[in-house]
């Protein structure tokens, strides 16, 4: 017994450095974030929204659908299933991210390097996202965006995300599981930031 | 059917939590028979003076769109309820940081739609719902929410499109132009990245158009969106996913299943007669309806998700539709074929319906979904489930067929009647066999029963 206890005691000094260099090298996820570029250039990033549509549903949603040309799909469309804009109407992935630049340095590129579907009850990677089709709000409307911000500047950006694969994820993409959207974010070549979502679920067919 | 159960969760960090629990707890003690739930609120915060002031703060006040959230629901770990707790109202993330959209749209007519199908473009610059003044007169936020419910689009909606091509079949799926040549709940709108698109408004589901005219407030009981979709489907070549279009063909006319979970539970499109007399909102209780901030705040986030929450709209349409919704006023009550019976019915219905359908509207507050022993999918969904139903208002009930949350009974006298409980029963909208629940009355005699429904038909 007496061993047990010692034992034990000594493990004690062990798992308080665990616990306190685990917290040091991993700050946890934030919705929020700062970046930076080399030029000087800091920007506020922060995830107003993601939103987790259909699988297999890539094909450019600005289209006209009143006098809808069945255009040829997007190259990363996959093959046609019957969900996407000529194959059937389908629901986009997006996110979207508020960008708030300070008042020094000069203009910057922003990039999201990468994205990953997180199951939010385990923490696991479910598959990679990308973040493609860049819009800015002008005011009155998205419109292409050539990921440049300006000092001094408040964006609120757009992005269509690349479609989860539900048919392989968890019991066929539930819609009762938990998701988190993860984006490594970088301003030029400066270091990548990390955005995570709050835990969110897939919307429905019909959204209320 | 594939009821979830009402799952138990991790509690949610924070003040939100800490009240929620307390509420739970407070509400679990008062309802432990049956009993109805009642939150706090009450009339006095929907008075026209009251109902401004407390828009004004709603516009202008973060906290109190925040505390208003916070008070909102019933269930605050369903998942509908958990999205608007980490999105509503945070300031520095979430939903806030969101472009403000106001839209450019226009109801359709049906000169537009027949110009539509035969290949011509859409109206390139309709008129903006919104000049961005905010209104001074209750009249003023009304109109505007008139406006917000015929014209803000809910999403762009191909298959509608689709169906305006085909008169004759769009109108065995609902769609319908009125006789002034509007199709109330279309419109041609230009979307928040600048193309120009079909959409779907609150009038789709919530405005009948009877003997040609639009019918605000009536719910369009005859609009088959699951059919209409899988006849898209059918008639493009192209496939719905194999298990949402099993799914959509259980619908029928009238009824949806617009909950973020798995389960099959599709609700039958509410009449919208009396809502400041409900305590709850959505059948299942999932809002708390303590004051008009809670259906400003339910109006705005459904109009931000169903467009897939790359926008957000402007506060004020979302409270100027919340003002819109509290005027609506039912069409006359019929008067009673047999007014002696009627009037025995009205002194039955106070001893027998009226401690659960107690408030002005004739519905109530929340009744434990065991007690009412209806189907259950719904109450205890993950998406919006509470544990509980509400009763319905029974305002203008004689039109309101199908009944129950599911649109399963069909008929007013079926709701009553033990034949509907047998297993012999053919008269279900849902199909041969028992409908469940709701036992209430059932056990009266016949003439009283027929007198209770003699009193609902005046209603």
């Amino acid at each position: 017994m007496q061993r047990i206890l010692g034992a034990s005691l000594l493990a004690i000094p062990f798992t308080w450095a665990v616990a306190c260099s685990s917290s040091d090298a991993k700050p946890p996820a934030s919705q929020t974030g700062t970046l930076d570029s080399p030029g000087g250039l800091q920007v506020t990033a922060a995830l107003a929204s993601v939103h987790l549509g259909d699988e297999k549903c890539t094909h450019d949603e600005s289209a006209d659908l009143a006098t809808a040309s069945c255009a040829a799909p997007a190259a990363d469309a996959g093959p046609p299933t019957g969900t996407g804009l000529c194959g059937g109407p389908c629901d986009f992935s997006n996110v979207q991210i508020a960008l708030t630049s300070g008042k020094t340095g000069g203009p910057a590129h922003v990039t999201v390097v990468s994205g990953s579907l997180i199951d939010a009850a385990t923490g696991a990677e479910l598959q990679s996202l990308t973040a493609y089709t860049p819009l800015a709000w002008n005011g009155a409307k998205y419109e292409p965006w050539d990921e440049t911000i300006a000092p001094s500047t408040e964006l609120k950006a757009s992005y269509t995300l690349s479609p989860p694969a539900w048919s392989t994820v968890n019991d066929g993409g539930s819609y009762e599981r938990q998701y988190r959207v993860r984006l490594l974010v970088r301003l030029d070549n400066g270091a990548p930031v990390t955005l995570e979502s709050q835990a969110i679920t897939r919307d429905p067919p019909v959204a209320t | 059917m594939t009821p979830a159960g009402h799952r138990a969760r991790a509690a949610r960090p924070g003040r939100a939590a800490s009240l929620a629990i307390a509420a739970l707890a407070a509400v679990s003690f008062a309802i432990a028979c049956g009993r109805a739930e009642r939150p706090a609120g009450g009339p006095d915060r929907f008075t026209d003076a009251a109902m401004l002031a407390e828009g004004a703060r709603f516009l202008d006040d973060a906290a109190f769109r925040r505390a208003a959230v916070e008070e909102s629901f019933t269930n605050p770990e369903n998942t509908y309820a958990r999205l608007r707790l980490t999105s509503y109202a945070l300031g520095t993330k979430g939903w806030d940081l969101l472009p403000e959209w106001s839209p450019r749209s226009e109801v359709l007519t049906r000169a537009a739609a027949d110009a539509i199908a035969a290949g011509a473009p859409l109206e390139a610059a309709p008129a903006p719902i919104w000049d961005g003044a905010r209104p001074t007169t209750m009249a003023g936020w009304i109109a505007l929410g008139r406006e917000v419910f015929f014209r803000y689009p809910l999403r762009a909606e191909v298959y509608v499109a689709w169906s305006l091509g085909r008169p004759d079949d769009a109108a065995r799926f609902g769609v319908r132009a009125a006789d002034d040549g509007t199709y109330p709940g279309v419109v041609a709108f230009v979307d928040p990245r600048g193309a120009r698109q079909i959409g779907m408004t609150c009038a789709m589901c919530h405005a009948d158009v009877v003997a040609g005219r639009a019918v605000v407030g009536q719910a369009r009981r005859s609009f088959d969106y699951g059919a209409l979709r899988l006849a898209y489907h059918a008639a493009t070549g192209t496939s719905a996913p194999p298990d949402l279009a099993r799914r959509m063909r259980t619908w029928g006319p009238g009824r949806a299943d617009v909950t973020e979970d798995d389960d099959e539970d599709p609700v039958a499109i509410p009449d919208l007669w009396g809502l400041r007399e409900q305590t709850f909102l959505t059948q299942a209780g999932t809002i708390v309806h303590a004051g008009p901030a809670a259906l400003a705040i339910r109006q705005e986030t459904q109009l931000l998700t169903s467009n897939h929450q790359i926008v957000r709209p402007p506060r004020a349409l979302a409270f100027a539709l919340a003002t819109f919704l509290y005027s609506l006023k039912p069409p006359p009550a019929a008067p009673a074929a047999d007014p002696v019976a009627a009037q025995r019915g009205e002194a039955l219905f106070a001893a027998h319906c009226a401690s659960c359908h107690s408030n002005g509207a004739w519905g109530g507050d929340l009744v434990r979904a065991d007690a009412v022993g209806t189907d259950r999918a719904l109450a205890d969904g993950a998406a919006r489930g509470t544990g509980r139903y509400r009763p319905a208002a029974l305002i203008r009930v004689a039109g309101a067929a199908p009944y129950f949350h599911d649109g399963s009974v069909a008929a007013l006298d079926d709701v009553l009647s033990p034949a509907r409980l047998d297993p012999s029963f053919r008269g279900g909208s849902l199909g041969p066999g028992p409908v469940r629940g709701h036992r209430y009355g059932t056990d009266l005699a016949a003439a009283e029963r027929a007198a209770i429904v003699a009193y609902l038909r005046t209603l």
